[in-house]
């Protein structure tokens, strides 16, 4: 039986009614009077000087109000990282991919503004292409930012333990590659904005986006405005995965427009805007050679990564060292070297996508790991057995496991999915299963911009009228989950019925919250709900303590009823002020315990309103090394998937026939939130497996820039998931908890090709894993 | 974005008939489920008016001018329904995917069709999208085009000028492109039933189970004898040439002979080079040739087991 009355259920969604019946409103469903539609202009060129833009025929277009260029903005570049501002709101003399904005409208009808555009004339002067990593790298190749020499944005050269030394102790040393495509994170709401400015210049934008907090200090910064004038609200969300965690030209020109206009603005992506803007998934080129003892002991790991990001950084400096980082654990590995390149090139710009940087490392190194194993005629799930760590342990590159259920996920999977028979006895043809781990970050250990700051700060508002509390937070729910996350942690905290619990969130006027990225918001904001709602109840019941002379240790709220473990608890008074005041009012209590309701409109009645605050930084975190700060977390999870396949050898046609998955999230605040996490992450695993892809012609257009065309599974590819929870009580975390949302994606891509190889005898070194790669694959073989 | 149209709703065939005869000259399109012309008509997010690099691959274009009159047939009763007289099936061009994919004699005796719209896009699509949109699309993947020239189907055109029918293998001429007249509309598509034993198979092979375009299609269709040996064999192919396309010489190659696994995989083998595909974002052409084989040997296998 559990302790908590909230925690660790299967409570729905606070949001699930609105959402299932279409009343949650996103973005575009708003609607202001005297609103006016944006529109942009993308470049049609993937490399090109500007050399002119005449809008004059555009601005005599009847109910067009303002036409943007370059000129009407501060010229002030942003980006994500500051030491990497590359960006600029309109391209002033250069553009660098299709989809780059040259200009933009402002018009009473969507209609109008798209006509406008197409009136816009521009005069190009092309440049030489770049459109993959290695002509980017290569000696005469053109630049294509003047500070990126070479085109390479960013560097790392890490070296741990000591890999030269460590090569003679190791029995095998194998060297394997794997490259992955560039990703759309595909999801459901395309990205919209609508801005307006009062008329004593406060800025408001709502936006579908996962960090209002990084967008409020872009569009400060950008639009040369005072930070505490601009506010970003996030309405309801349809899904973010990363790419919606910076902030877009789109969001700040519809801000520039509604500034020029004075009128409101909206701006909605269409879909192929969603994938010319992109920031999802870079395109990695791994390599790794790994020493392994004869007992199957890892000895070290030379590793170098090539990263493909598009035209500008955006997140590139964090997913370079995080493709490094993360492969620290979650096995003992006490030898780490790591060569890392971020380039440049004429495509949209990558960004943070779930499982940011480490995705496509974890799956080169796991499907390493089979290799080896098999080399060492060992059971897969048993080389990485004698190797896993266990809490308390630090990785070779400083990162501390607080908590870590990594042995129990593994054997999870293993017994779930009854791998000891599946894998021994004589399959048929075509059949195949694999198992792989995965290790993650809970949330990053410092923020993008260098700063003390709180990562997180919730202000709990006890309702004056009392019986209920109104949680504000700056976090982002995006679909996640985390409203009703925040909900049950104030409803335990507070002991409180769920349903007396309302929430306010993802407003940067509410409180402080670095947004819903790198699996921090559990951990972090949740843990900042736990602070405030225990701040809120320690004050009512000091209220209390101090009416009926009970000692404050005493008294306790749970379920809604304040108890006191004394029996001389005398609540007469209380009860008839409440009563009176309540004239008319059913269910007003009469008799039995007191209630939240009572107490807290008591306390309201002496003391005014109470409010109790929380927050979350984390500790001083990582190493001394250069680049130390990524892939430092207050916490780390880690799973562990076993998929099984069938491969149509004739025609290379995989099915997914079962994905067995245990995740460590520490402590499940909501048992179905976790499960959907996992579900989530799988589906999305699976689609980088076998058939997620950016495809590109010869002028660097994409020519799958639609859901259509845009490979990703469906209802109909996705089988069987078995969810397992496991739950190591992460100190660091509210009630224990820690994340699930990125690292569960982890295991996902090598189990699924380790599968496939046990299932065809092939290996493929190229994501997505086609039919057609498997059929020349097994041709190749012969 | 959607340009602007203006949709007209006819209640029959001889006022759509007239409709599309008064509006042709100004640019007019047909309207059935909408699940392929709403999305050919939007507009493109970057304006054509914009240089484009000379490497860039030509952007599929459905419409050189968006028409500006839609006729939608949804309205016409004469145009939906399956019957079944003599030795003839007969579907109105504006019956949904769902409810073919649905009909037990569509299923019984025109089993590649049912399966061709049982793959096609998705529930949703397949309750709006109609056999005769699918048709007149005439993408060289269309799914119901493939089973329908493999079937041996005869589209019914309708006009103002009268009637003609046109054999399915040669209705499609390129990619996107049909002989169909401006001012025509496809009514009804018949298919012949053969009194002896037949089957017929589809399969379709793409890169997920919903919501596709094949890297190839194949449909088969056999009619055998008394004596147990093939009669009539039909092998039809999509996505390997521009338009869907019979493999004469295969079906050719097992006509009197008694079917056996031998006979279907070298049909297979004859099939692959009759097949003309390119290499595109969706598969190279020798994956397709020989994918080819082997979806014909399959298709082959299955229409003999039905």
């Amino acid at each position: 039986m559990s302790d908590f009355n909230v925690l660790n259920t299967r409570a729905p969604r606070v949001d699930a009614h609105d959402k299932v019946t279409g009343k949650a409103k996103y973005t575009d469903d708003l609607s202001v009077a005297g609103m006016l539609f944006g529109a942009i202009l993308h470049s049609s060129l993937a490399h090109a000087r500007i050399l002119k833009i005449d809008t004059s025929k555009a601005e005599k277009l009847p109910g067009v109000k303002a036409v943007i260029t370059h000129l009407d903005t501060p010229g002030i570049v942003f980006g994500v990282s500051p030491a990497r501002y590359d960006e600029q709101i309109l391209a002033s003399d250069r553009v660098r991919y299709i989809g780059d904005e040259i200009a933009a409208v402002a018009a009473v009808s969507p209609d109008i503004a798209r006509r406008a555009l197409d009136l816009i004339e521009v005069e190009f002067e092309e440049l030489p292409l770049i459109l993959d990593a290695q002509a980017a790298l290569a000696e005469d190749a053109p630049q294509l930012h003047d500070r990126y020499k070479r085109n390479i944005v960013q560097e790392v050269h890490w070296h741990f333990g000591d890999v030269e030394a460590a090569r003679s102790q190791a029995d095998i040393i194998r060297t394997d590659e794997l490259t992955s495509k560039m990703q759309d994170a595909a999801f459901l709401e395309p990205q919209a904005a609508l801005a307006s400015c009062d008329g004593r210049g406060y800025l408001t934008m709502y936006s579908s986006t996962q960090a209002p907090h990084y967008i409020q200090r872009t569009l400060a910064m950008a639009l040369n405005l005072p930070l505490h004038k601009v506010r970003v609200v996030k309405p309801a969300v349809g899904g973010g995965f990363g790419p919606k965690a910076s902030c877009s030209s789109m969001e700040l020109i519809t801000c520039l427009l509604a500034i020029k206009t004075g009128a409101p603005v909206k701006t909605v992506f269409d879909r192929e805007e969603v994938f010319l803007h992109s920031r999802a998934r870079h395109q990695f080129y791994h390599k790794m050679t790994t020493g392994v003892k004869k007992d199957g002991s890892l000895v070290f790991l030379e590793h170098e990564c090539t990263l493909d990001g598009g035209a500008y950084c955006s997140f590139g400096i964090a997913t370079v060292y995080y493709a490094g980082s993360l492969l620290g654990g979650p096995y003992r590995l006490a030898n780490m070297k790591y060569d890392g390149y971020r380039v440049v090139t004429n495509k949209p710009a990558c960004g943070a996508q779930r499982g940011h940087g480490a995705v496509i490392a974890r799956a080169c190194f796991e499907v390493q790991l089979d290799r080896i194993a098999e080399e060492l005629k060992m059971d897969p799930v048993e080389l990485r057995l004698k190797n896993v760590r266990e809490a308390g342990e630090t990785t070779c590159n400083e990162l501390y496991l607080s908590s870590f259920g990594m042995k129990e996920a593994l054997e999870a999977v293993r017994d779930s999915s009854v791998w000891k028979s599946k894998r021994v006895s004589n399959r048929p043809r075509g059949k195949g299963i694999g198992a792989a781990c995965g290790f993650f970050v809970s949330g990053a250990g410092y923020p993008i911009y260098q700063s003390k700051t709180h990562h997180a700060t919730v202000v709990t508002r006890v309702a004056e009228t009392g019986g209920g509390v109104i949680v504000e937070s700056g976090a982002a729910d995006i679909g996640q989950g985390s409203d009703t996350m925040l909900a049950m942690i104030t409803a335990e905290a507070l002991g409180i019925p769920l349903s007396d619990v309302k929430v306010h969130s993802g407003d940067s006027d509410l409180s402080v919250d670095l947004g819903a990225y790198s699996s921090r918001t559990t951990l972090m904001a949740g843990w900042a709900a736990k602070e405030a709602a225990e701040d809120a109840k320690r004050q009512i019941l000091e209220v209390i303590a101090s009416k009926t002379g009970a000692k404050l240790d005493d008294l306790d709220i749970k379920a809604g009823f304040v108890t006191c473990k004394t029996e001389d608890f005398n609540i007469e008074e209380i009860r008839h002020d409440h009563r009176l005041e309540h004239r008319g009012f059913r269910g007003v209590a009469l008799s039995g315990p007191l209630t939240f309701a009572e107490a807290s409109r008591f306390a309201f009645h002496e003391r005014g309103s109470i409010v109790g605050t929380g927050s979350y930084k984390p500790p001083v975190l990582g190493g001394s090394f250069k680049g130390a700060t990524v892939g430092t977390s207050p916490a780390f999870g880690c799973s562990a998937q076993v998929a099984e396949v069938t491969v149509d050898l004739e025609t290379g046609e995989v099915t997914v026939d079962k994905i067995t998955g245990a995740h460590d999230c520490g402590f499940a605040i909501n048992r179905t939130q976790v499960e959907g996490q996992m579900q989530g992450s799988i589906q999305m695993g699976m689609g980088e497996a076998l058939m997620e892809e950016i495809k590109y012609d010869e002028a660097g257009r994409i020519v799958n820039a639609t859901l259509a065309e845009y490979k990703m599974p469906t209802a109909m590819d996705m089988p069987p998931l078995e969810a397992i929870i496991i739950e190591s009580h992460e100190p660091n975390g509210p009630y224990g908890a820690k994340e699930v949302g990125e690292g569960a994606i982890m295991p996902t891509i090598p189990a699924i090709l380790n599968a496939i190889y046990d299932a065809t005898g092939v290996r493929i070194n190229e994501l997505p894993v086609t039919p057609e790669r498997i059929r020349e694959a097994l041709k190749k073989r012969g | 974005m959607l340009p602007k149209f203006d949709v007209l709703q006819p209640q029959s065939l001889a006022e759509a008939c007239a409709l599309l005869k008064k509006h042709a000259p100004k640019g007019v399109a047909v309207l059935a489920g909408g699940t392929d012309l709403l999305v050919n008509l939007r507009l493109p997010v970057i304006p054509d008016n914009l240089p484009r690099s000379k490497n860039a691959r030509p952007l599929p274009k459905a419409f050189d001018k968006p028409p500006a009159w839609l006729v939608a047939l949804s309205r016409i009763p004469e145009l939906h329904g399956i019957t079944e007289v003599g030795d003839q099936i007969a579907i109105g061009a504006m019956t949904s995917l769902t409810d073919l994919a649905g009909s037990s004699l569509i299923r019984q005796k025109l089993a590649a069709l049912a399966e061709a719209a049982d793959n096609l896009g998705s529930p949703l699509v397949r309750n709006r999208g109609t056999l005769g949109g699918n048709i007149c699309n005439a993408r060289p993947a269309a799914d119901t085009l493939v089973a329908t020239v493999a079937l041996s189907g005869r589209l019914e055109l309708h006009s103002a000028r009268g009637v003609r029918i046109v054999p399915a293998e040669e209705f499609a001429t390129a990619p996107g492109k049909t002989v169909i007249s401006p001012d025509e509309i496809l009514a009804r598509i018949l298919y012949p039933i053969s009194a002896g034993k037949a089957g017929s198979a589809f399969y379709k092979l793409a890169n997920r189970k919903a919501l596709e375009i094949a890297v190839v299609n194949v449909a088969s269709a056999l009619v055998l004898d008394e004596k147990g040996k093939i009669a009539d064999a039909r092998i039809a192919m999509g996505a390997v040439a521009p338009t869907p396309i019979l493999a004469k010489q295969a079906a050719q190659s097992l006509i009197g002979l008694k079917p056996s696994a031998k006979l279907f995989k070298e049909a297979g083998k004859i099939a692959a080079t009759e097949c003309k595909p390119i290499t595109d974002h969706r598969g190279s052409a020798g994956y397709r040739v020989e994918m080819v084989e082997v979806l014909v040997r399959r298709t082959l296998e299955r229409s003999y087991e039905l």
